[in-house]
Order: structure tokens, then C-alpha cells, then sequence
């Protein structure tokens, strides 16, 4: 069909706009923006249905902008289909928009199939590959660097949309190269399958790395069998070694039983036999009793006898009894005289004192004694109260002083006496009783003396004074009395109580006199008593004297000493004597013993003797302790042997070779474990049913990858089969045509293209001569693509009948090329409509005016 | 007399077709064929029965690891405190080797060697069997063995074949597996059949009955369904009946989840969870996500399910012990256009001469010589699916542009 007018409601840019069509080439002229895509895109959008909203052709769909004089969207193309003109309207509607086809003719509205009849089988993007033109077109095939790559590129432009298809082929065929080529080792499907095979390997070699089933049984049997004999060895040699060892053991007890079997070879067996403590003890006991019989002996000479008569010993044991006596004696005799001379002295010194013969006057009484002091005592009472009294009347003008008989006048002359008596009666040295006697004497004036004051009426103390002078008359009257009854009277009264005393102590002192003297008559006795009965038995002194008893003391002593060591000895031989006896009986006993026989014909020591069968005796104990602790058998097996060398050798041996088996034994042992160990550790480290299953995944991966791989190449193939079937298909068709074409193009400077039967493209130029198209410049196998193609369309155009539509193509193209392509489209044209969009202004000087349209002015 | 017919127990073989996952799921997976042979032994001992026949592959390899042995070894034991014997036959992935001694087993396991034999034995009312069997020396085994097996011997009561091998006309391209065909089996007489190496469960013929047990545990998308043995009953009369038990502890099963135009993730997710629905599994579930008409979708949704965001975000919406979504497979309807219309013709010329296996194989170059992408490109179907691949891939990448 041919398009004859085209009138756009609204589209894009245009708005109400109308274009008519020229029959054969229409050029639409417009610079960038003016249009011309949006117009061709009209012209698809009401043949084929407005763009969809989706994807990549929402903007294909060129609605006018709201506010533009608010047009209808879409249009019509008028159009002269088999002969007769139709309108075909789109606008706006579902699915790409409402068509209604009217024949303009009759004017009955067709059926909006019949626009599928018009298109035939063709849909926009077949519409535009087949038809259309445009330059990415040229640009792809300018991309082929490769003349082999471009002559394939002819080969197969047969198809639908092949330049697509060719694209496509070539992508599958690089996407599979990047996973594998023939000749690849390093790349995606290259590197899987080099996992997997590694993968296998490893399979395979740990499958090896474990002993098959039979090995592992068989090597674990032997192994036991082995373990087993090793065993059993061991034993057998233990046993061995052990009984050498107890032989070993009882080497020395069996050679010391030789031994001791030797030295006990000559000796008789009743000695070994013999209770050697009981004759010990006989023998010792004979001993004893010989040595003992020396001592008594021995003991009996030394004794020294003498003939002393034994009665003399007594008298001197007696008179060595006196003798202390007679000591005492003479001391008491000495004592004795020395105290009459003491006692004598005294008196004297009395006498001497009173100057008078004192014999014939005696000490008062108690009672007259007493009487004198009581007398004494009143009077200077009386004294002492009369000196008062007169000392008062003296002073009885301002205070009468009286002299008060002063009851404690007396009481101080009663304590003065009493103490005088105790004084006298106290065991001191005369001299002192007498100092103290004057001291209380004093003590007792002055307290007499001491003056009283004490105021008495001046009138009785006259009378009191004539008392008291009476008083002491009577009393000096009584005194006197008493001194004549007594005989004191010659003495001054003053020293009645020093002589009273004195007088008792002469007294005394001569009745002690006689009284010694008579003691000392009956000790001289005594002691001459001792004198005389010591004559009768000893030798007397020279002296009968004080003196003279101390030696003679000694002398007795030594004589009584030596009458008892006389007796004591009489004694001691006697009792010497009665052992003696008895220890020589014993001694006959004892050597009378049977026991001894069993040494007669021995020479030696008993002592000896009886060590020397001690010895063998113990000998024989241990021997037969020793034959006790070896066993029949074991002896009869020591017996065997000379020496303990022979043994050691053996035991030596056995333990190397014991300790050999035990080594090998360790060895099986350890073997084993380590077998054990090896197949639990590859159970452990090694699985190789998950490597199995693993490996399989891997496979599958593989085969995907593979299959995803023959995919590709498979794809690539078919595509690259069908484009060249169908080139090949319509190449003959159409090359006619493509030569006309070319020749055209190249102003004639070719003649025609030739396939030969490899698919080789030749030229042959006007001159005849043939041409590779690989020797072509780039230039010219341009020309020839766009002969062919151009031959592919124009073949296509007759088969669809549709209008060739070129979209602004060669634009790298100089102005002669131009020219000569724009000639050819023109020629094309005359069959076939051919609309061209260009932006070039150039396109004036290719054809008239009149077919072009300025769309600029638009 | 009562027997348990199992095969293809392959103790120790890990699953295909899984990447990525948890420990957790590895360590089930990894398990799994353990308990699903101790569960066989549990239900021989629980049912009483008379003999155990283990028709190859008890063994995922010939040369087991200790583990796996072990599991192997303890469950005989464990048969053999119960005075139960066990016939067993090595297979193509366990054949006769020195790394599996004959000796490692108890007393009661009966193997057989290559040659074909026959043993016997005399059940506790009086009636003997004899089971005639032989075990793979090695990888394949070409010849046609079942013409060494001897015709039912009359002085026993029942005989029973035990047979690792392929069936011609079931899938040709295994005829390298002691090759049979069903009127050779019948004519040997037998009281039954037990066949090994096809793990799916069928019944060839039912008078004699002659089964495959099928595998006691799946291990790939297409050992897919339940999985168990054979308990069969072979009364006086000579009727046998069989039951199925149960072994396996997972489960691969697959969802067919249709999209719609317009989908997004989320509305796919829960269209997902509607087709799984509410009921708990018993057994862990490995599920395959079949998406048809993928084509449909978008290309963002196409992405995310190819990056594996879409299982991702599934994944999380179920109990990560009960299932585990493994893959979504895409599958695209007929009406993918990639092509203009106008090119129809050459597209679909060259779809024949790309997607073929030999342009595959070439494609591929070294690749082919990883022994599983071989096995993989190998056959037509697999083929098939690449090109729904491409065609989805070709899809995603939008290549006209057309929404």
C-alpha cells in the first residue's frame, strides 16, 4: 500500500496538521526537534496501535500536551490499498487506540481486520527492521572490522531483523565463550570442570587411601594369630626364666647345705646330738666349785691366828666401857672444884662485904622478911606524907601545899618491891639485878618524891601531920623489933633487904659447898675404883691422870680390836672350813658325772671344746633348716649344675630373649592400635559417601552449566542456520536486483556480486575481473551492504507492500555517495514508496523542491 | 512357602540431579538406600519368610566402601539370626570382583557364581525349592544367559529364576544385559520369575509370574514414585500372589504446574503450593517442578526461575524436612515464535539441522568425552529438551523485542 496523505489530529507536537504524500520518494526535510521522528512514529502508531504506556515506549506514545488547543489525539492516513483509497483513522482508545477503516471510495467503513489484511504478516518492529533504515543500521555493519566477520554479515542478512539476530547470535556465542571455548582452560565451565575432576580424584584416591574389607580382616587375623604365638612364647619362657630364677635364688642355700655337709663330715653325730647347755653348765659348775674350793682355801691360809686367851678380851671390853665414865668423872671433878671455889669465893666477897663473920646470922623469914617491907614501905609512905604535909604548910598562904600522905606514894613503893623481887628472881648476872634493883629504887623516890599539888585545909594538916608522926614512930618501933629477932639489928636498916638477899646467898653458897664437896669425894672414888680394876688388865700408865686416860683409851681400844679380829677369825676358818668340805664333795659329785664321758680323750680347753661342737651343732641346725627350704626336686635340679655360672647363663639368656618376645609383643600391639587408629582416623577424616554424594551434586552442576553452555552455542547456531538459510533462501531473489543496485551505486564500476558455492562473496568489476570482498575497501563493501539491503527491502516491500520508510541514514556520507544512494532510493522509489526523513539541507540539491517537505516551516 | 523378591538395592549410591543442598538433606539422601535394605531385612523378619532373593546390584559399585559394607554385612547378620537365608546374585554395578569376598558374608548367604546354578532348598512343611541364578563377572554382560538355565527340575516343588537383566523390546539400547525375552522365561517352567535391573516396578507376565521388583530406593528425577519389594506367596497349588512392601525413605516425585499468562512469581509459587495441596508426606519428598507453557511467562519471570530465585522462594514456603523442591523444568508449548512469521520456514529448517544428536555431539567437542555428558546428550529425548531450552532461552532474551 502507499500512503497518499497524512493528517494528524493531534500528535506530539503536530496539531491539526495535514501532509500530502508524493507517489515514490517523499523527503520530509526537518532539523533536530522539528519533528520527524514524532511524524514517522505517527505513521507506525496508526498502522500498528499507539505505544503503550509500559516499559520504554511511553514515550513513543507523543500525546499533545492538555492546553494545546485541546486536540483529538491521533489522526489519519489515507492510503491506496489494491487499488482502491481507504482512510484509516486511529484515536484515542483501548488497546493502542480505535481504528476505523473507511473506504473512501464507496464509503462503507471496512472492518477493523481488514487493517491486518493491509498489513499483512507484519507487526511494527518486523515493519521497522524489514522496511526501515535507519543509520545504526550502516553503524553496526561499519562496526564489523573484520571482512570475514562482514562477508558472513551479508551472508546472513537475510532475515527478519537479522542485523538483530545477528546481534544476538553474537551475544550468545561471546556469553558461551566467556564460559568455554574449545581451545579455553582457564574459564567458567573450564575451571567446574576441572573442580569435578579434581573432585573425582580425590574420590577415588581416599577410596584407595582405605585397605579393602578382605585385607583389613585378613591383616587383623594375622596379626592376632601373630599376637597370639608371641603370647603363648612368652609364657612358656616366663615359666622357664622363672624356674631358673628360683634355682638362682636357692644357689647359695644349696651350695652352703654342700658346704656345711663337708665340714660335718668326720664329726661323730652323738656330739651333734649332744645337750651342750647341760654340760655347759656341769662344767662351769665344776669349774665354780674348783675355783671356789682355791678361794676357800686361799681364804683359810691368810687367816692369822693367835693364842689370846678370850677372857681377857672380856675384862678389856669391860674396862674399855668405863672409860667414858672414868672421862666423865674426871670432869665432873674438875667441874665440881671449880665451883666450890666459885661458891667459895662469893661468900667471901659477902663476908668481905660485911666485914663480919657471917656464920652465925640467918636470913629472916618470909614472914619476918615480909613484915620489914611492909614496915619499910609504911614508913616512907608516912615520910613522904609528912614531908607533904609540912611542904603544904609552908605554902598555905597563897595555896597551902600539904603534904598529903599520898596513897600513891605506897602504891609506888608496892610496885618498887615487887619489881625488886622479880628482879631478884630473875636469872641475871647479880651485878645487873642490882642495877636494876637501883633503878627501880630511884623510879620509886622520885615518884614518891614527886610533889602533889593538892589544897587540904591548913587546919588538918596539923593533925594530919601528928598522925602520920605517930605512925612512923610505931612503925620505926616494929622495925627495930624485927631487926633485933633476927639479928639484922647490927646492921643498918637501910641494907636489911640487900643483906636479907646477901645473907640467903651465903647461905645458899656454903650449903652448895658441901654439897659439891661430897660429890667430888664419891667421883675420886669412882675414879679410883677405874684405876684399879684397869691394873688388872692392862699395862698401866705412867700416871694416873686425866691425861693419861685418852691413850689408854686407844690402847684398850687397840687391844679390844685385837681380841675381836682373834675371835672373828676362830669364827671365819671355821666357817672356811665347813664350805671347803662341802664344795670338795660337790666337786667329786660333779666330776663323777656320766655326762663328761662324752669328752674323755679330749686334751683341750673344755671351753673349746664345747665352741668348737657348738659350732658344729649350729652348723648342723642350719643345715637342716636349709635342707628344709629346698624341696626334693629343686635340689635334685641344682644338682645338676656345678656352679651358680651355669645358671646365671641360662637365667642371662632366658631374660634377653624374654625381653626380645615382650618387645615384639609391644610391637604387634602397638601395630595393631596403630591399624585401628589409621582406619578410625580415615573413617573420621575421610567420608566418602558424602564425597560420593557431593561429587553427584557437583556433576549436576556441571551438567547445568554444560547444558546452559550448549544452550547458548546451540541458540547461537540456530540463529546463524536460519539467518543463512534464509539469505540463502532469498539471496538468488533478490540479486538480481543487489547487482543492479551496486552496479548503480559504484556508477558502474561493478558489475555483479557472486556466492560461490563456499559462500565466498566476489565482485566483478566492469573490467571483468573478479574481487574477494575482502579486498574491497571499506568504502565499497558500504556500498555493496546497502545494495543488498536495500534488494532485501525492496523484495520485502513487494511482499508486504508497504512503504520503505528511511530514517536520516548517511549521514557520514559525502555529497557523490549521497548522490548516488539517493538516485538508487529514487529508482526504488518508482515501484515502491520510499519516505526519507533527513535533516540535512543537502537534500535540496538531490531532488526537486516539490518533493520535500520543510517540516521546519511546520 | 513365603519369599521376598527384591533387586537393585545399590547400598552406597548418592542421587543425581541434585546441587547445592543442606547438610541436613545430604545426610538423608545419603542414608537413604542404608535404610531402605534395613527396612527389607525388618520386613523379611517381620513376614516370617522362608528365603530372601536379592537379584543383583545390591551394590551401587564393585568396589564398596567400609561403610557401606557394613550396612550390607549387618543386615545378613541380622537375616541370619533369624534363620533366614538370602540367594544373592551380583549384577552389572556389583559384578564378581576381589573387592567383594564371597567370605564377608554370613553363612546364610547363598551367592551365585557366573556360571548358572541352581540351589536348593527344603522349607520347614517338607517342600523344597530350587533357585537358579548366576552373578555379572564383570561391566556387561552380551550373551543371552538365560539359555544356561535349566528347564524346572521334577523332583522339586517350586523352582524360582532369579535374572539380572534386560528384556529386548523394552528399551533396546540395553541389550548389553544378559538379553531375554519373555517365551524364553516361560519356557523354562519356573514357578517365578524375579528379575533385577529395571528399576521401575512391572509385571511382564502374570502365569508364571514374571516382575521386575524394581529398585528399593530411587536416586534420580526418573526413578520417580514408590519404591519397594516383592513379598510373594507361592501356595500348595502353585498360585502365587505378590505384594508390594514399601522400602524407600525418599521419594522423587514431580508437580506439573501450568503457567498462565501473566504470571508473576508469587502467583506461580502459589499455584505451585496448590498442586502440592495440604497432605503431610510420611517420606521426604524430592520434588521436580514441571512448568508447562513456560513460554508464556515473561522474560522477569523466565530470569528468576533460571537463576533459581524462583526454588528458592518456593523452598521456603514448605517444611525444608518434608520436601525439598529440586528443579523446576520448563517446558515450552508449541507456540513459541522467535522468528518473524515471515521466516517460519528457514527457523524451522534449521531447527532440524541444529537440534539432532550429532550436531549436539559436535557442539559439544571435548566436552563429550565427560562420560556423563555423554551418556546425557546420548539419546533423542534429551536432545528434545535442549531445544526446548534454547527455544525458552531464546524467549527470555527477547530478542524482537515483542511484549
Amino acid at each position: 500500500m502507499k500512503i497518499n496523505r497524512i493528517e494528524i489530529y493531534g500528535f506530539g507536537k503536530w496539531n491539526n496538521i495535514t501532509f500530502d504524500l508524493k507517489q515514490g520518494l517523499q523527503v520530509f526535510y526537518g532539523l533536530n526537534e522539528a519533528g520527524k521522528s514524532t511524524l514517522r512514529q505517527f505513521i507506525y502508531s496508526v498502522l500498528f496501535g499507539f505505544a503503550t504506556g509500559k516499559g520504554g515506549n511511553k514515550y513513543l506514545r507523543y500525546i499533545p500536551k492538555k492546553g494545546k488547543k485541546s486536540a483529538a489525539y491521533g489522526g489519519i492516513l489515507e492510503i491506496e490499498y489494491q487499488k482502491h483509497l481507504y482512510a484509516v483513522e486511529r484515536t484515542k482508545g483501548k488497546n493502542g487506540g480505535t481504528v476505523s477503516i473507511k473506504n473512501l471510495d464507496t464509503g462503507i467503513t471496512m472492518p477493523p481486520e481488514f487493517l491486518s489484511e493491509i498489513l499483512g504478516p507484519v507487526d511494527q518492529k518486523t515493519y521497522e527492521r524489514l522496511l526501515g533504515f535507519n543509520q545504526s543500521d550502516l553503524d553496526d555493519f561499519n562496526d564489523l572490522s573484520n571482512r570475514d566477520d562482514l562477508r558472513r554479515h551479508i551472508l546472513r542478512m537475510g532475515a527478519v531483523g537479522s542485523d538483530e539476530w545477528i546481534k544476538l547470535e553474537q551475544s550468545l556465542k561471546k556469553e558461551a565463550n566467556e564460559m568455554y571455548t574449545v581451545s579455553s582452560r582457564t574459564r567458567q565451565l573450564d575451571r567446574k570442570i576441572k573442580e569435578y575432576e579434581q573432585a573425582q580424584k580425590k574420590l577415588q584416591e581416599d577410596k584407595d587411601r582405605f585397605p579393602d574389607y578382605q585385607s583389613i580382616q585378613e591383616l587383623q587375623k594375622k596379626s592376632e594369630q601373630h599376637l597370639k604365638e608371641v603370647r603363648d612364647q612368652i609364657n612358656i619362657l616366663g615359666n622357664q626364666l622363672a624356674e631358673t630364677t628360683s634355682l638362682l635364688n636357692n644357689w647359695d642355700n644349696y651350695a652352703e647345705i654342700r658346704q656345711i655337709r663337708e665340714a660335718l663330715k668326720d664329726v661323730p653325730t652323738q656330739y651333734l646330738k649332744l645337750d651342750l647347755n647341760e654340760l655347759e653348765i656341769l662344767l662351769n659348775q665344776i669349774k665354780a666349785t674348783r675355783s671356789e674350793i682355791k678361794k676357800l682355801k686361799h681364804e683359810l691360809s691368810e687367816l692369822k691366828l693367835t693364842n689370846e686367851k678370850q677372857d681377857d678380851a672380856e675384862k678389856l671390853v669391860q674396862l674399855q666401857g668405863r672409860l667414858p665414865e672414868v672421862k666423865l668423872n674426871y670432869g665432873q671433878v674438875e667441874d665440881l672444884n671449880k665451883r666450890i671455889q666459885r661458891l667459895l669465893d662469893q661468900s667471901r666477897m659477902i663476908e668481905k662485904q660485911y666485914n663480919q663473920d657471917l656464920s652465925g646470922v640467918h636470913p629472916m623469914t618470909e614472914k619476918e622478911f615480909n613484915e620489914f617491907k611492909e614496915l619499910a614501905l609504911k614508913e616512907k609512905r608516912v615520910n613522904a606524907d609528912i614531908n607533904q604535909i609540912k611542904n603544904q604548910m609552908l605554902e598555905t598562904a597563897p595555896s597551902r601545899r600539904s603534904k598529903a600522905s599520898n596513897p600513891s606514894a605506897n602504891m609506888v613503893l608496892g610496885l618498887a618491891a615487887i619489881l625488886s623481887i622479880i628482879d631478884f628472881l630473875l636469872p641475871l648476872n647479880i651485878y645487873i639485878k642490882v642495877v636494876i634493883l637501883a633503878i627501880i629504887i630511884v623510879a620509886g623516890y622520885v615518884t614518891v618524891k614527886a610533889p602533889k599539888t593538892t589544897s587540904a585545909p591548913a587546919a588538918s594538916l596539923s593533925d594530919l601531920l601528928e598522925e602520920n608522926e605517930a605512925n612512923l614512930d610505931k612503925i620505926k618501933k616494929d622495925i627495930f623489933s624485927i631487926g633485933q629477932q633476927t639479928g639484922f639489928g647490927s646492921f643498918s636498916r637501910e641494907d636489911w633487904s640487900v643483906l636479907q638477899n646477901d645473907l640467903q646467898n651465903y647461905q645458899h653458897q656454903l650449903k652448895e659447898v658441901d654439897e659439891l664437896k661430897q660429890k667430888l669425894n664419891k667421883t675420886t672414888t669412882q675414879i679410883e675404883n677405874f684405876w684399879q680394876f684397869s691394873q688388872q688388865v692392862v699395862v698401866m700408865p705412867q700416871t694416873r691422870s686425866k691425861e693419861a686416860i685418852a691413850p689408854l683409851t686407844n690402847q684398850i681400844a687397840k687391844l679390844v680390836q685385837a681380841a675381836n679380829l682373834q675371835r672373828e677369825n676362830v669364827q671365819k676358818s671355821e666357817i672356811l672350813n665347813k664350805n671347803l668340805q662341802d664344795q670338795q664333795v660337790l666337786l667329786k659329785k660333779l666330776e663323777s658325772d656320766p655326762k663328761l664321758l662324752i669328752m674323755s680323750g679330749v686334751d683341750e680347753d673344755s671351753d673349746q671344746w664345747i665352741e668348737e661342737v657348738r659350732t658344729k651343732q649350729n652348723l648342723y641346725l642350719r643345715l637342716t633348716a636349709l635342707e628344709n627350704s629346698l624341696s626334693a626336686t629343686l635340689t635334685q635340679k641344682l644338682e645338676q649344675y656345678k656352679d651358680s655360672a651355669m645358671l646365671r647363663e641360662s637365667q642371662s639368656s632366658q631374660e634377653s630373649k624374654l625381653a626380645e618376645l615382650k618387645q615384639t609383643e609391644n610391637q604387634i600391639l602397638d601395630e595393631r592400635a596403630d591399624q585401628i587408629g589409621k582406619l578410625s582416623g580415615l573413617k573420621n577424616s575421610v567420608d566418602i559417601l558424602n564425597e560420593q554424594q557431593q561429587l553427584s551434586e557437583l556433576q549436576t552442576e556441571l551438567k547445568e552449566l554444560i547444558a546452559n553452555w550448549l544452550t547458548l552455542q546451540l541458540g547461537a547456531k540456530w540463529v546463524d542456520q536460519t539467518l543463512s538459510i534464509a539469505t540463502k533462501g532469498r539471496l538468488p531473489i533478490i540479486m538480481e536486483e543487489a547487482n543492479r543496485y551496486f552496479n548503480q551505486i559504484t556508477n558502474g564500476r561493478y558489475s555483479k556480486i557472486e556466492f560461490d558455492k563456499d559462500d565466498m562473496i566476489n565482485v566483478t568489476d566492469k573490467h571483468g575481473e573478479t574481487f574477494e570482498i575482502a579486498e574491497l575497501s571499506k568504502g565499497t563493501m558500504e556500498q555493496l551492504y546497502i545494495s543488498i539491503r536495500f534488494a532485501f527491502m525492496k523484495s520485502f516491500s513487494d511482499t508486504v507492500q508497504l512503504p520503505i520508510i528511511i530514517d536520516d541514514a548517511f549521514v557520514a556520507f559525502d555529497d557523490i555517495r549521497i548522490k548516488q544512494i539517493f538516485d538508487l532510493l529514487k529508482s526504488i522509489a518508482d515501484q515502491n514508496q520510499v519516505i526519507y526523513f533527513t535533516a540535512k539541507k543537502e537534500v535540496y540539491n538531490l531532488t526537486d523542491d516539490r518533493d520535500i517537505v520543510d517540516l521546519n516551516t511546520k | 512357602m513365603k519369599f521376598i523378591h527384591a533387586a537393585d538395592i545399590h547400598l552406597g549410591s548418592p542421587f543425581q540431579g541434585l546441587r547445592k543442598i543442606s547438610n541436613d538433606v545430604r545426610e538423608k539422601v545419603i542414608a537413604s538406600t542404608g535404610e531402605a535394605y534395613n527396612k527389607l531385612v525388618q520386613d523379611a523378619i517381620d513376614n516370617s519368610v522362608d528365603f530372601v532373593c536379592i537379584v543383583g546390584d545390591l551394590f551401587d559399585n564393585p568396589e564398596p566402601d567400609l561403610e557401606t559394607l557394613n550396612i550390607a554385612i549387618s543386615g545378613m547378620d541380622k537375616l541370619n539370626e533369624a534363620g533366614i537365608p538370602v540367594y544373592l546374585s551380583y549384577g552389572n554395578h556389583d559384578y564378581l570382583n576381589f573387592k567383594i569376598p564371597s567370605n564377608i558374608f554370613p553363612k546364610n548367604v547363598k551367592i551365585f557364581g557366573n556360571q548358572v546354578e541352581t540351589k536348593t532348598q527344603t522349607l520347614q512343611d517338607g517342600m523344597t525349592v530350587a533357585i537358579t541364578g548366576f552373578s555379572y563377572a564383570k561391566r556387561a554382560e552380551v550373551n543371552a544367559r538365560i539359555d544356561e538355565y535349566p528347564v524346572k527340575n521334577q523332583d522339586v516343588d517350586f523352582q524360582i529364576g532369579m535374572l539380572h537383566g534386560s528384556m529386548d523390546g523394552i528399551n533396546s539400547t540395553e541389550a548389553h544385559y544378559a538379553p531375554f525375552t519373555q517365551s524364553q522365561l516361560i519356557s523354562k517352567n519356573y514357578d517365578y520369575w524375579a528379575l533385577g535391573h529395571i528399576h521401575k516396578r512391572q509385571e511382564i507376565n502374570s502365569k508364571p509370574i514374571i516382575t521386575y521388583s524394581g529398585n528399593t530406593q530411587g536416586r534420580h528425577v526418573n526413578e520417580s514414585g514408590v519404591k519397594g519389594v516383592n513379598l510373594v506367596t507361592i501356595d500348595s497349588k502353585e498360585k502365587a500372589t505378590v505384594n508390594f512392601l514399601e522400602t524407600d525413605v525418599i521419594e522423587w516425585n514431580s508437580i506439573e504446574v501450568k503457567a498462565v499468562a501473566g504470571m508473576d512469581l508469587d502467583k506461580l509459587i502459589a499455584a505451585i503450593l496448590r498442586e502440592i495441596g495440604d497432605a503431610t508426606q510420611s517420606k521426604f519428598q524430592l520434588i521436580n517442578i514441571i512448568l508447562r507453557d513456560s513460554n508464556i511467562l515473561d522474560s522477569v519471570v523466565l530470569d528468576d526461575i533460571s537463576s533459581g530465585l524462583a526454588l528458592m522462594q518456593i523452598q521456603k514456603q514448605v517444611d525444608p524436612n518434608e520436601i525439598l523442591f529440586h528443579r523446576i523444568t520448563m517446558k515450552a508449548n508449541e507456540n513459541i515464535q522467535m522468528f518473524s512469521e515471515l521466516d517460519r520456514e528457514f527457523w524451522e529448517k534449521s531447527e532440524n539441522l541444529v537440534f539432532n544428536s550429532k550436531t549436539v555431539q559436535e557442539t559439544l567437542g571435548r566436552l563429550i568425552e565427560l562420560d556423563f555428558i555423554a551418556e546425557e546428550y546420548s539419546d533423542e529425548e534429551e536432545v528434545a529438551l535442549v531445544k526446548d531450552r534454547v527455544e525458552l532461552m531464546l524467549k527470555q532474551r527477547n530478542v524482537l523485542g515483542d511484549e
